[in-house]
């Protein structure tokens, strides 16, 4: 899966006549395999900028290619799919269904892949609960968990119908110190099994642990950091 | 394609069971609003009155009265329903040397109607009996008939009685599946008061209205009655009332009055519809985030929200069968009154699914502009 943004510009009006152009001719390659941190102060346009990539926020101007394809040529429908194909997403305040239990929670990809059949469901989603040591929490109520712990499930949402980008928002964010390794750590591990990760995050410390930083600047550019 | 829908049905069926609070309030207050909405429905602000129809032809209607609690008004309601009201049994008579006259529901209206005689005279002692036309080709002035029947205490009486007049009108004629049966009139003495009351005659056993059936009278043949005079009888009258069918023998029918308690109902109904449209409102509301979990996991926007809402539908739909069932078993008992139709239950149980898909619908397209991240992380 390549990811390559050309010119792309990101625009809202905020109410009035005032126009807010967080993102501004950003040009940006991600490959296969690649780990890529992204910093820069709040309200720059980071999550923005991951939401683009992950099919969820629709770009002003410029174009987007998923492995060559422009997304502008993209219905609904097939948005949808790539979401749920490709990417797997890791947001802040991890984005559990608090009234189900684990194997719910992680079951909710495997609902939308066509390919993928009841009869597998528990296996898939076994593996993905080893691949973040939660296995034995498979029938748990998620509001039971600690915020750690929800942050590995939602891990193990995201990876359970093996896509080939993690999109991670912050996610670290509402965690402790001890946590924040957990976490990271696994996502490098994912990353050394092959998968693309991009990580969104204020932690230098984080990012500096990362293959490749991007910095946002304030006319909205995102420039590679000299590590 | 058929597994993903068992994937779908089998994560919504989840939920019906793991999220049982919301369920069950959904459940229980669409219980309460179906009851309340069919028994509204049921009585659409009428109350019942029962009135047993002695039979039911397609072209007329032969009622007998049970007691004596029904106006005029009520029977013009049954005839509206039927259309032509025949007779009602055992109808106040009053007779002198020329004319009876009778106090009888016919075509929709109440009215007195005048027989004069043919033959003879009136009545004047209660061993005398008055009959009609068409039975004077039977019988004949002097002659005997021994009549059974019912009087107005419902206690039987079988009496032997002698003609004593041939009345000028004419029989109703039909055939049954167990017989050839004439509809007469004849004019009797029940308690030293004259009445009009229906009779019978029958080939075979025709009538089988059961054995308690007031105001008709049974005549028995005499020696007179010849077969091949009562063939040309049945075959005289039978193309007057051709086609006449039976359609119903000793019907329970009910008519209505105005309900008073319509105004309870009606407040009921709004509480609720309130409390239900409140448990809807609720039940989506709390799901704004699975919604947006659903869209970022791969869902299109309309399958996202059907996939979280059809539990509170199904939960719906049920409270609704339950609801309308106590409803009508209670309806059934007698317990409260109510006109039981298919059409009122099956209303019902599309209001209420369409209350909750318009209001879910409504929450539903307010969402659809947010942000499926905003969906996730931002309450409202
Ligand atoms: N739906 C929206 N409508 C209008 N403005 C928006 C919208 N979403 C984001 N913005 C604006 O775009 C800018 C970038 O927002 P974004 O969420 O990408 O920042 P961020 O870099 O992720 O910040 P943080 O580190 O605080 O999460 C902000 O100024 C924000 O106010
Ligand atoms: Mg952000």
């Amino acid at each position: 899966m390549i990811i390559e943004l050309k010119g792309v510009k990101k625009e809202y009006s905020d109410g009035k006549n005032k126009k807010i152009t967080p993102l501004n001719n950003v040009n940006f390659r991600v490959n296969k395999g690649d780990f890529i941190a992204i910093t820069g102060p709040s309200g720059i346009g980071k999550s923005t900028l991951l939401n683009i990539i992950g099919c969820i926020d629709k770009i002003t101007s410029g174009q987007y290619f998923l492995n060559s394809i422009n997304t502008d040529d993209y219905t609904e429908r097939e948005k949808s799919h790539v979401r749920n194909k490709y990417f797997g997403y890791v947001l802040q305040n991890n984005g559990l269904i608090p009234y189900r239990n684990v194997y719910d929670n992680v079951s909710v990809p495997l609902m939308f892949d066509k390919k993928i059949r009841k009869c597998e469901y528990k296996e898939k989603i076994e593996k993905a609960l080893e691949d973040v040591n939660m296995a034995d929490y498979m029938h748990r109520n998620v509001n039971e968990l600690s915020g750690g712990e929800k942050q590995r499930i939602s891990i193990a949402r995201a990876i359970v119908n093996d896509p080939e980008v993690i999109l991670a928002d912050e996610p670290t964010g509402a965690l402790d110190v001890d946590n924040k390794d957990i976490i990271v750590e696994q996502l490098c591990k994912l990353n050394e099994r092959g998968k693309t990760v991009i990580i969104v995050t204020h932690d230098l410390d984080i990012a500096g642990r990362v293959g490749v930083q991007y910095v946002f600047n304030h006319a909205g550019q995102l420039l590679q950091a000299d590590v | 394609m058929a597994g993903g829908i068992l994937k779908k049905i089998n994560y919504v069926l989840k939920d019906l069971l793991t999220d049982k609070r919301e369920n069950f309030r959904i459940f229980i207050f669409s219980v309460a609003l179906s009851f309340v909405g069919l028994f509204f429905f049921c009585n659409m602000g009428y109350v019942k009155k029962h009135i047993r129809l002695l039979e039911r032809l397609s072209n007329t209607v032969f009622i007998t009265v049970e007691n004596e609690d029904y106006t005029y008004s009520d029977i013009e309601k049954l005839t509206r329903e039927y259309g032509t009201l025949h007779f009602v049994g055992h109808t106040g008579v009053m007779c002198d040397e020329n004319v009876c006259e009778a106090y009888v529901y016919d075509k929709f209206l109440a009215d007195t109607i005048s027989y004069s005689f043919k033959k003879g005279k009136a009545i004047e002692s209660d061993n005398q009996v008055i009959i009609s036309k068409s039975l004077g080709k039977l019988y004949d002035i002097g002659d005997t008939v021994k009549v059974s029947g019912y009087d107005m205490a419902g206690t039987p009486i079988e009496k032997k009685k002698t003609v004593c007049g041939i009345l000028d009108m004419d029989a109703v004629y039909y055939p049954t599946g167990k017989g050839n049966l004439i509809y007469d009139m004849l004019i009797v003495d029940l308690d030293d008061e004259l009445y009009l009351a229906d009779a019978i005659i029958t080939t075979d056993n025709a009538f089988y209205g059961g054995d308690d059936n007031m105001g008709i009278f049974t005549l028995e043949p005499n020696d007179k009655y010849e077969s091949d005079v009562l063939e040309s009888l049945f075959e005289n009258i039978g193309d007057v009332s051709d086609g006449n069918d039976v359609i119903g023998v000793n019907e329970e029918h009910l008519i209505y009055e105005k309900n008073q308690k319509k105004v309870f109902v009606i407040a009921g109904l709004i509480v609720g519809l309130s409390v239900f449209l409140g448990s809807i409102y609720i039940s989506v509301i709390r799901r704004r985030r699975e919604l947006g979990v659903l869209l970022l996991e791969g869902a299109g926007y309309t399958e996202a929200l059907m996939l979280i809402k059809i539990n509170g539908l199904l939960s719906a739909v049920l409270g609704s069968v339950v609801g309308e069932t106590v409803s009508i078993i209670l309806m059934k008992k007698g317990i409260l009154d109510g006109y039981i139709s298919l059409y009122y239950s099956l209303a019902v149980l599309l209001i209420i699914v369409l209350l909750y898909m318009g209001s879910t619908l409504i929450v539903g397209a307010c969402w659809k502009r947010e942000h499926i991240i905003d969906l996730i992380e931002r309450d409202i």
